[in-house]
């Protein structure tokens, strides 16, 4: 563990991170079939740790203290049921001794398994995404409700149904781990993915919570990359991410707004993260073809690279765009984005007529998107009018106050705007 | 300096918190015991286990209390060292477990010869 013996005080997020390396291993040495009476005994060690550590402060090894105590209430709870303990005992890495030094592979290991066993269940993605979230990166159910939207009701259910899930997948046994690996990359890269984007979706939030789901994004990401550091898509991925978890500092007026990707002061980018997604960008460089992250990575780079917004290598961010529309021609989002690209180039009538063309294509939960992205390309046309309607538009399907401040002000802009070329009578 | 008695009394379970709310939790709690450690406030503290006995009267009818009535039970105490009851109630006032609505009896110490 990578807590030292003299630490004297916690880290932050110690008991989140813990909570997931806990129920990971735990369930790796005890079996998922036991899942409950783990998550209740990590939930009580928490508890005990609470109430004692109030009074005397903090043990030696934090985190082994909570490791020891944890695995023994395991291992009453299950014994109080009668069933031996051994009886579920996976092939265990290490042998229970009362001082718990768990190997670090061995932590690792545990949550790429269990990881792998969230990811390949047959559920939807929300559900999978809430299962993560709850047992392996330690989020409570008011916090899942948070970020991702959703009522604690809701949550809960989806979380109950989904844990009910990855109970029975412990009573059929254990898959060998390479061979989960191989099979379910595509799977464990899209929850990831979808859990970082829920994050960044959401990071206009007050609280850090939702910042807070892409750092576990990238921490789940960093997991998978340790099981295999050439594995292109996990290093495209990871350079994604850190692309944009880079501009997080620009984003967000100190008010709390929203600022566009033109209005950011790039000096605040974190330029540690910037340096951090070049290395990966190149660990991620595909050999054969091309594929979608790195795509996507690769745009984000060039953002990244451009000191202010005038000299972005449009150009370049186009021919990615129409590569990555080759590539998904079903995708209306990519074309939106390529026809906003192409509006700093060059602008004309017909980018209207494109962007008009993809309307129907936009569903209910992207609809918002299309309005804004409209919007955006009318007021580069100067049709006011039509950005107006548009913005509106948005703010009928704006979720967040942030959202909705964000559009205010561009309405605002819309109306100084109208009321330049028609002066008041 | 006198020797005050702090019982704190909350709910036995904490439901829903989550690891991160539980982390702090005791980190504030570890704080507050540093600042009563540096003022010469701090004698002693120790948490009480949930589990307990209740006895009562002659017939000594003996319950696993201390839950009669609700949940709420003495989960910890402490010996503060203040000049006053006034002293020490402001010092108690301070205690973070009030913030997630904690009770706390503060009754000085008798010294008897």
């Amino acid at each position: 563990m990578e807590e030292e013996k003299d630490i004297n005080q916690l880290t932050a997020h110690l008991f989140r991170e813990l909570s997931g390396k806990m129920i990971a291993v735990l369930s790796h040495t005890y079996g998922l079939v036991n899942l409950d009476c783990i998550m209740d005994a990590v939930q009580d060690t928490f508890e005990t740790a609470l109430k004692n550590w109030r009074f005397h402060g903090l043990p030696d090894n934090p985190s082994a203290w909570l490791m020891k105590v944890a695995r023994n209430k395991v291992i009453n709870a299950i014994q109080k049921e009668g069933r031996s303990t051994t009886e579920w005992v996976h092939k265990a890495d290490f042998e229970p001794e009362p001082e718990v030094e768990i190997p670090e592979h061995t932590v690792q290991d545990s949550q790429v398994q269990l990881l792998i066993r969230c990811c390949q269940l047959k559920l939807p993605d929300k559900p999978k995404i809430i299962l993560t979230l709850r047992v392996l990166c330690g989020f409570g159910i008011p916090e899942i409700s948070n970020a991702l939207f959703m009522s604690e009701e809701s949550v809960r259910k989806a979380f109950f149904r989904a844990k009910q899930e990855l109970r029975q997948t412990g009573i059929k046994g254990q898959i060998p781990l390479q061979t989960d690996l191989k099979l379910h990359r595509e799977i464990i890269h899209t929850i990831v993915y979808l859990l970082f984007n829920e994050g960044y979706k959401a990071s206009g939030k007050a609280g850090g919570v939702n910042a807070d789901l892409c750092f576990e994004a990238i921490r789940l990401a960093k997991i998978m990359r340790s099981v295999n550091e050439h594995d292109q898509k996990i290093n495209a991925l990871l350079a994604l991410m850190f692309f944009q978890v880079a501009r997080f500092p620009a984003r967000i007026t100190s008010s709390g707004e929203w600022l566009t990707l033109e209005e950011q002061n790039r000096s605040l980018w974190n330029k540690r993260c910037i340096r951090e997604g070049f290395f990966y960008l190149d660990a991620g460089r595909p050999l054969h073809k091309l594929n979608k992250v790195y795509m996507e990575a690769l745009i984000a780079s060039v953002h990244c690279a451009a000191p202010d917004y005038e000299s972005t290598n449009w150009q370049y961010i186009i021919s990615l765009y129409r590569q990555l529309e080759d590539r998904e021609p079903a995708s209306p989002l990519i074309k939106l984005n390529r026809i906003i690209a192409e509006s700093h180039v060059n602008l004309s009538e017909r980018l209207m007529l494109e962007v008009k063309a993809i309307e129907a294509c936009f569903t209910h939960e992207n609809r918002f998107v299309y309005f804004l992205g409209r919007a955006f390309i009318a007021m580069k046309l100067q049709l006011f009018d039509e950005a107006e309607n548009h913005y509106r538009k948005a703010l009928d399907l704006a979720r967040s106050q942030m959202d909705r401040n964000f559009i205010s002000r561009k309405l605002k802009e819309c109306d100084a705007a109208l009321s330049r070329e028609r002066p008041a009578h | 300096m006198k020797t005050f008695l702090m019982l704190i009394r909350e709910n036995a379970e904490y439901g829903e918190l989550s690891p991160e709310e539980m982390q702090a939790d005791i980190e504030s709690h570890m704080a507050w015991v540093e600042k009563l450690i540096e003022k010469g406030y701090f004698k002693d503290g120790n948490p009480l286990d949930s589990k307990g006995a209740h006895i009562k009267g002659a017939d000594k009818i003996v319950t696993d209390g201390p839950f009669a009535e609700g949940k709420e039970c003495i989960s910890g105490y402490y010996f503060l060292l203040a000049d006053s009851l006034e002293h020490a109630t402001a010092i108690a006032a301070e205690c973070p477990a009030l913030a997630t609505g904690a009770t706390l009896e503060i009754r000085e110490v008798l010294q008897t010869e």
